[in-house]
């Protein structure tokens, strides 16, 4: 097919498409509007796929109760036969991500693994950004639905399929926050150390260093955590995120109860950053040292 | 009857004025027996004296006294001494009547009269006694002193001797005169012979020995008498503090105290009545119990006090008590008991309490005396609040002083340790110098730093940085104290982190 075919067949299958991927959480991940030209006839293809994404549209609209699998079953059934019959043809992606929505509905997840797997390798053929959306859209509603295991298979395909690049340095830092939220601080660890390894400079760069502190201070590494946030300071004061990273090593210090330490880092983000929504926070953290120490050595007083 | 009896016993305990009414209406029933009569007796003295009806119950109680059957008498007597003791404050007034009504009482009544009296008047008839003593000893050393020298009666010769003893002396006054005999010539020689003087040793001027004088207390009846009062005082307080009744629980170890009052019996008994106060502070939640239980100790133990007793309040009262509150009261301690050697831990707490209301260069110039020299524990102590106190002020200087005189002065290897570290992180990292008023916050140091925490947490999950707020959650769950709105706030904090949602649905 050639490139105007496909995109005449993409335009005339478009709102489909969109309505299936706003279905599938992937809004972000869809293509630039139709082109304002008139629209050519749709391949057999694009029409087949088309009659699939409104099938499924339909079919997400009334639910994925237990009295609908057997509709599933029909719709996954008939769009397996599609993808087999127009596997040559661009437009399958649509009929791989069918059926990777109707395994889902169907509870089959690792047909369901395989399928979107098919459905990036579709869309890598066609665009490496489409992809690359596709890929961020659904680990973001894996995520968004704590389907955190699933979410970081998807994003270690993510990784597989884009080794470099922002889009690594993005699936990395994503995959560091999944393990955050499942406490493996150890793994989250890793994948924030890889990110500031690889990418020191990225733009998720200061992200992963809030996320590295968060996962040494869970894991009691304050050491760790106080010279990490100490080396990533910028020394710009309207530098991004940097109240942030100044309150975030004020409290590294007072929970490793380097007291003095914590008490020149309020301080000193009052001082620096007044504005900052962290300074009122900063200005009790002081109060509070001030409270937790006097009360600490007169209470030994008591024993 | 047994119901009567218990609707009273609510009505006291919910502190209805009609409970005296109901107690003297079951005390003088006539199916009542001896037991429900006591009880209704220990409730009638109860329920007046939470009337402030003492003197009034107690003249009635002698009325009563002489017209009541002998098996009355001895529930009688105890309410009436309960009620004179709630009455006066003591039981001094009432120990001569006690001693006239128990002429003909039983013998263990009368015993019991003889221990209490000796408790309290032992020592001014020890006074007496000794003051006696002195006397005749001092009247003794002085006919000894006219005594004329020479041969006594027994040591002179017989007149005659073989005649036999000498009859009955007659003691009808005789002048006698007796001339000085006649003083002999002495011629003293030209030269005087020399005399070589005994070698005495010379007296050598030893340093006082020290004296150990046995204690005061306990002596050994004295001492028995208080343990067995204080042992009936227990269970009395401990009876009636599970009835409800703490004031009169109170007032048994009162008694205890104003009987006793330097005995170990009476810091026990001090130590349990503190017990009773924080037990009404964890029922009340709230209220001054600090203040309840100094102003309680100094109108039990009069204007002597006991510095032990009130050092008990401020360990045990002073970490909930208010601030203003426990700086005004330590204040007080101070002054009334100047040389205690509970002095410098009230000191620092005085310290404490000025500085969380605010007062922080009063709070220094508290602690300065106690830092020259540091030298113990407490002023090791001291020094170290000191120096942070100089540090929360900003004055970096003064704190570095404190905390090389500290590492200089101390013995404890810890303390000089941290103050060496403390110094060493003074120098690496200078303490920026900002104002008081913008570190003092107002209400508790804690709930503010943790709610302001949550807050910005909040805030960024309402701009969908879920991450941050994730980072904030986590802070707040290490810092924040563990409460029921601390529980309330984890739950949710779980939930978000499980369903990526702050609501239950």
């Amino acid at each position: 097919m050639s490139t105007r075919a496909r995109s005449e067949a993409r335009g005339s299958r478009m709102p489909g498409v969109a309505f299936g991927l706003l279905l599938a959480g992937v809004l972000g991940a869809a293509e630039a509007p139709p082109p304002e030209q008139k629209a050519p006839e749709p391949t057999p293809a694009a029409r087949a796929m088309a009659a699939l994404e409104e099938r499924l549209a339909a079919l997400r609209k009334e639910g994925a109760g237990f009295a609908l699998r057997g509709r599933y079953e029909a719709l996954l059934t008939d769009a397996s036969a599609a993808a087999e019959a127009h596997a040559a043809d661009p437009a399958v992606a649509a009929a791989h991500l069918v059926v990777a929505r109707c395994c889902e509905a169907l509870g089959k997840h690792p047909e369901k693994e395989a399928a979107f797997e098919r459905y990036i390798d579709a869309l890598l053929a066609r665009s490496r950004d489409e992809a690359a959306a596709a890929l961020r859209a659904e680990s973001d509603a894996l995520v968004a639905r704590r389907e955190l295991f699933a979410a970081t298979k998807l994003l270690r395909l993510m990784l597989a399929r884009f080794p470099d690049g922002p889009q690594a340095a993005w699936a990395l830092y994503r995959l560091g926050t999944c393990h955050l939220l499942m406490d493996r601080f150890e793994d989250a660890a890793a994948a924030f150390g890889e990110v500031l390894t690889r990418w020191p400079e990225g733009p998720a760069a200061t992200q992963a260093r809030l996320r590295l502190a968060r996962a040494y201070l869970a894991q009691s590494r304050y050491p760790e955590a106080i010279a990490m946030l100490e080396a990533s300071l910028p020394r710009e004061a309207d530098a991004p995120l940097r109240d942030a990273l100044l309150f975030d090593l004020a409290m590294a210090r007072y929970l490793s109860r380097d007291y003095y330490g914590a008490l020149v880092g309020f301080q000193r983000l009052v001082r620096e950053a007044p504005s900052s929504p962290y300074a009122p926070i900063a200005r009790a953290g002081v109060a509070k040292l001030r409270s937790d120490i006097l009360h600490r050595l007169n209470a030994s007083e008591n024993k | 009857m047994a119901a009567d009896l218990g609707a009273a016993e609510a009505a006291l305990a919910r502190r209805d004025p009609a409970a005296e009414a109901a107690f003297r209406k079951a005390f003088e029933a006539a199916d009542a027996t001896a037991e429900q009569r006591a009880r209704a007796l220990d409730g009638l003295v109860a329920a007046a004296i939470e009337g402030g009806r003492a003197g009034a119950l107690a003249a009635d109680l002698e009325q009563r006294r002489a017209a009541a059957p002998r098996d009355q008498q001895a529930a009688l007597l105890a309410a009436w001494v309960r009620s004179c003791k709630a009455r006066d404050g003591h039981l001094h007034a009432i120990l001569p009547t006690l001693e006239k009504d128990t002429q003909a009482a039983a013998p263990s009544a009368r015993r019991l009269l003889q221990e209490v009296q000796a408790g309290t008047a032992q020592m001014e008839r020890s006074v007496k006694r000794l003051g006696a003593e002195l006397a005749l000893a001092a009247e003794q050393q002085a006919r000894e002193a006219a005594r004329p020298k020479g041969l006594s009666r027994l040591t002179r010769p017989a007149a005659v001797p073989g005649v036999g003893p000498p009859g009955r002396p007659d003691y009808a006054a005789q002048v006698q005169t007796s001339a000085p005999p006649p003083r002999q010539r002495l011629r003293a020689p030209a030269e005087m012979p020399r005399v070589p003087m005994p070698q005495v040793p010379r007296a050598r001027h030893d340093a006082p020995q020290a004296v150990t004088k046995p204690p005061p207390w306990p002596r050994p009846t004295a001492a028995r008498l208080a343990a067995a009062f204080f042992t009936q005082a227990y269970q009395k307080a401990t009876e009636l503090a599970g009835e409800g009744l703490v004031e009169s629980a109170k007032a048994e170890y009162a008694t205890l105290m104003q009987l006793f009052p330097d005995t170990p019996q009476a810091q026990q008994a001090a130590r349990y009545a503190l017990g009773l106060f924080q037990r009404e502070r964890v029922l009340a939640q709230g209220g001054d119990p600090l203040g309840a239980y100094l102003q309680w100790i100094r109108a039990v133990l009069g204007p002597k006090g006991s510095d032990y007793a009130e050092h008990l309040g401020f360990r045990s009262l002073a970490a909930d008590a208010d601030p203003a509150v426990l700086a005004r009261e330590a204040e007080e301690f101070v002054k009334r008991y100047p040389d205690s050697k509970y002095g410098p831990s009230v000191r620092l707490q005085l310290a404490v309490a000025l500085d969380r209301t605010g007062a922080t260069p009063r709070a220094i110039e508290v602690l300065k005396p106690l830092v020259s020299p540091i030298d113990d524990e407490s002023r090791v102590r001291a020094a170290r609040i000191l120096a942070w106190l100089y540090l929360f002020q900003g004055e970096a200087a003064a704190a570095r002083g404190v905390l090389e005189a500290l590492a200089a002065q101390t013995a404890d290897p810890d303390a000089a340790a941290e103050a060496r570290r403390t110094l060493a992180a003074i120098a690496a990292n200078p303490l920026p110098k900002l104002t008081v008023a913008e570190v003092v916050g107002a209400g508790d140091p804690d709930e503010v730093f943790s709610t302001r925490i949550l807050d910005l947490a909040d805030q960024c999950l309402q701009r969908n940085d879920g991450e941050r707020a994730a980072d904030l959650y986590e802070l707040y769950l290490r810092v924040a104290r563990e409460s029921q709105g601390f529980r309330a706030v984890r739950d949710r904090i779980q939930r978000i982190k499980r369903t990526g949602r702050a609501d239950e649905e």
